[in-house]
């Protein structure tokens, strides 16, 4: 996967988030940031479905899903407020 | 069976399962190897209105190793795209179907073909008809034609058939998972009932098939002409696989949205390894694993749980085998790494020591045209399982006698086989050289192989040869009904000399069973020199 697509992927699982067709699926876990840093500039952005697939928040991984495609990234803050996010879904 | 909802996981799973692989030597065009991945276990043909298919959101795949590593070096991809005539009817067909593209056939299915070599990935067709189920003589009034329709050239000049068939593979189902009950061996069994002839449980269902013919060299290291047994190149390993996108989002209004790459969840090589090889824990995890890491899974193969199971269910019949302690070498070069040069005169198809379940075929072994058996390389015919596997090999047979020691022989010639070990069987065949067991009276001559479907109309439980069997590429009004190399449904010659029980009826079950006593069973080495038509070289 090229720097060009993973910024693809997050730029739409971040921004995107709330758009339709989005479907961001986070197990519930610890919320504990990592250290790193996301990477989102003004690269395009996947028209398609995006799913974001956050295994163990506490270790900042994402995977995000496109198409027939995903790339693994690595970001403590996103994957800190996915979790957020999934808290208020289950309350 | 084979390996017909054979792990947790898949068997909810239908359209992902694959249920059976065959890879051998066109016998009708023998420059051709036919390969062939079965999906969809157990399909009551009456099984309407929404009548069985591939799935459009699945990844059929048929894989090539031709250097040895497990890893594909040629792949084969399915995939498969439904549409509707007429959205508003709930009929599968509004009338008669007598071609593939009659306005009467609602529902369609069409394949597109690619071919990936290396990075190099080339679509071979595209959209290509399938053909529809076999509902009956009033909706599918000549389905031979429409089968043989849906039979195509690709590009590269490979044939393809995906679409329903009749299930070829024969087994006792009820009798198998009924505590191992070999009906025939009933009485030597721990239940002490009488013994009765073998019941074949999937005669009458049918089974969707990929079928591709291609040329050898298609599949060969350097595309060399695999003209020597001995030759490393001539042997390839074969295995299907079927994979789903990583996730499935349920819309809620009746569309799914699936994203993701592609993820395996059905493989299969040999009949019958994660069926009954694999502990039910790890059958899922089996599926999803490639075959180049079935190192991990070795321990099964060379301890296979039936080895114990079989004194214990049958007491006093299989003392040898319930002493033999050693890993089962014999189980380890059948079904993890081919059968090297050595262990069967003039004959091998080893892949090297990569530990993998895949089906193997030396291309260089002619098709046997003449009085093929049922029991491949043990049964002296060295075209058939486990050199490679042809529709009408009796896998069932071949493994349960392997298993139980049959085949030890081979590799550990201080064992001894137990009397029994090469008399068992689910007594689905006369002898070994009938081809014809039960429902196989619907293999056909030629591409695809595998027969006629049942038709919906005329089952459940009738295994009666549709009108129309055998037209498939065969001139009008004639039929041509079994493989080459005529079907002896009687007494057969018996040229490995193991055959001593011909379990047609009861009365020759019950002499099987007092067979299996020990009394009078030639105790013959499982395989001794097979009938390769070609002597190796050195």
């Amino acid at each position: 996967m090229t720097d060009h697509s993973r910024r693809n992927f997050l730029k739409t699982a971040t921004v995107g988030a709330a758009a339709a067709g989005v479907a961001v699926v986070v197990p519930l876990g610890s919320g504990s940031a990592g250290a790193a840093a996301p990477s989102v500039d003004n690269s395009p952005t996947h028209d398609g479905p995006v799913v974001a697939w956050v295994s163990n928040p506490a270790s900042g991984e994402i995977t995000v899903m496109a198409g027939e495609h995903e790339l693994v990234h690595h970001d403590a803050k996103l994957a800190r407020q996915l979790s957020q996010l999934a808290a208020r879904a289950t309350n | 069976m084979s390996s017909h909802k054979e792990a947790p996981g898949i068997s909810n799973d239908a359209a992902a399962d694959n249920t059976d692989v065959y890879a051998f030597v066109s016998p009708d065009k023998p420059d051709t190897v036919t390969l062939i991945a079965n999906f969809v276990p157990l399909e009551d043909p009456a099984g309407g209105p929404n009548f069985f298919e591939f799935g459009d959101d699945v990844l059929y795949e048929i894989h090539i190793d031709n250097n040895g590593d497990a890893k594909p070096d040629v792949t084969y991809q399915f995939r498969f795209t439904t549409t509707y005539q007429d959205k508003n009817t709930f009929l599968y067909n509004v009338g008669p179907i007598d071609s593939l593209t009659s306005p009467n056939w609602n529902r369609r299915q069409f394949v597109t073909v690619t071919k990936v070599v290396g990075s190099k990935t080339t679509t071979l067709g595209t959209k290509l008809a399938c053909p529809p189920c076999n509902i009956g003589p009033h909706s599918t009034p000549d389905y031979a034609s429409l089968a043989a329709a849906a039979i195509h050239k690709l590009s590269d000049g490979a044939t393809v058939f995906a679409g329903q068939r009749a299930e070829g593979f024969y087994v006792d189902l009820g009798a198998i998972f009924d505590l191992g009950i070999l009906r025939p061996f009933l009485a030597a069994h721990l239940a002490k009932m009488p013994a009765a002839p073998g019941v074949n449980s999937t005669k009458a269902v049918n089974i969707h098939t990929i079928a591709i013919q291609v040329p050898k060299t298609d599949l060969t290291k350097g595309g060399v002409t695999p003209s020597k047994v001995t030759d490393a190149t001539s042997t390839i390993g074969v295995y299907a696989t079927a994979s789903r996108q990583a996730t499935r989002m349920i819309n809620g209004d009746g569309t799914n949205t699936n994203t993701g790459p592609w993820v395996q969840v059905s493989r299969l090589g040999n009949p019958l390894v994660n069926e009954v090889v694999i502990p039910i824990s790890q059958k899922d995890r089996f599926n999803a694993t490639d075959p180049s890491g079935d190192s991990q899974f070795a321990s099964h193969v060379t301890k296979p749980e039936l080895a114990g199971l079989l004194p214990v269910l049958y007491p006093g019949v299989f003392p040898k085998l319930a002493k033999y302690t050693k890993p089962r070498a014999d189980l380890a070069a059948i079904l993890l790494t081919g059968i090297p040069a050595g262990v069967v005169a003039g004959f091998q198809n080893f892949t090297g020591t990569t530990q993998a379940d895949m089906l193997r075929l030396n291309m260089a072994v002619p098709p046997t045209t003449s009085k093929p058996s049922n029991l491949g390389l043990i049964g002296m015919d060295a075209a058939g399982f486990p050199n490679g596997r042809r529709v009408f090999d009796d896998v069932t047979t071949i493994e349960l006698r392997a298993i139980a020691g049959a085949t030890l022989p081979l590799v550990d010639k201080t064992y001894k086989p137990d009397d029994a070990a090469g008399a068992i069987t689910p007594g689905l065949t006369s002898s070994n050289t009938d081809v014809t067991a039960d429902n196989t009276v619907h293999y056909l001559s030629t591409f695809p192989y595998l027969g006629t479907p049942h038709s919906g109309y005329d089952t459940p439980a009738d295994n009666t040869p549709a009108p129309d069997l055998g037209a498939i590429n065969q001139p009008p009004g004639q039929v041509g009904s079994v493989p080459v190399g005529a079907p002896n449904t009687g007494i057969g010659p018996k040229s490995d000399g193991s055959e001593t029980a011909l379990l047609v009826g009861a009365g020759a079950a019950l002499a099987g069973a007092a067979l299996i006593g020990g009394a009078t069973l030639r105790n013959k080495p499982a395989v001794a020199t097979p009938s390769v038509d070609q002597t190796p070289s050195n």
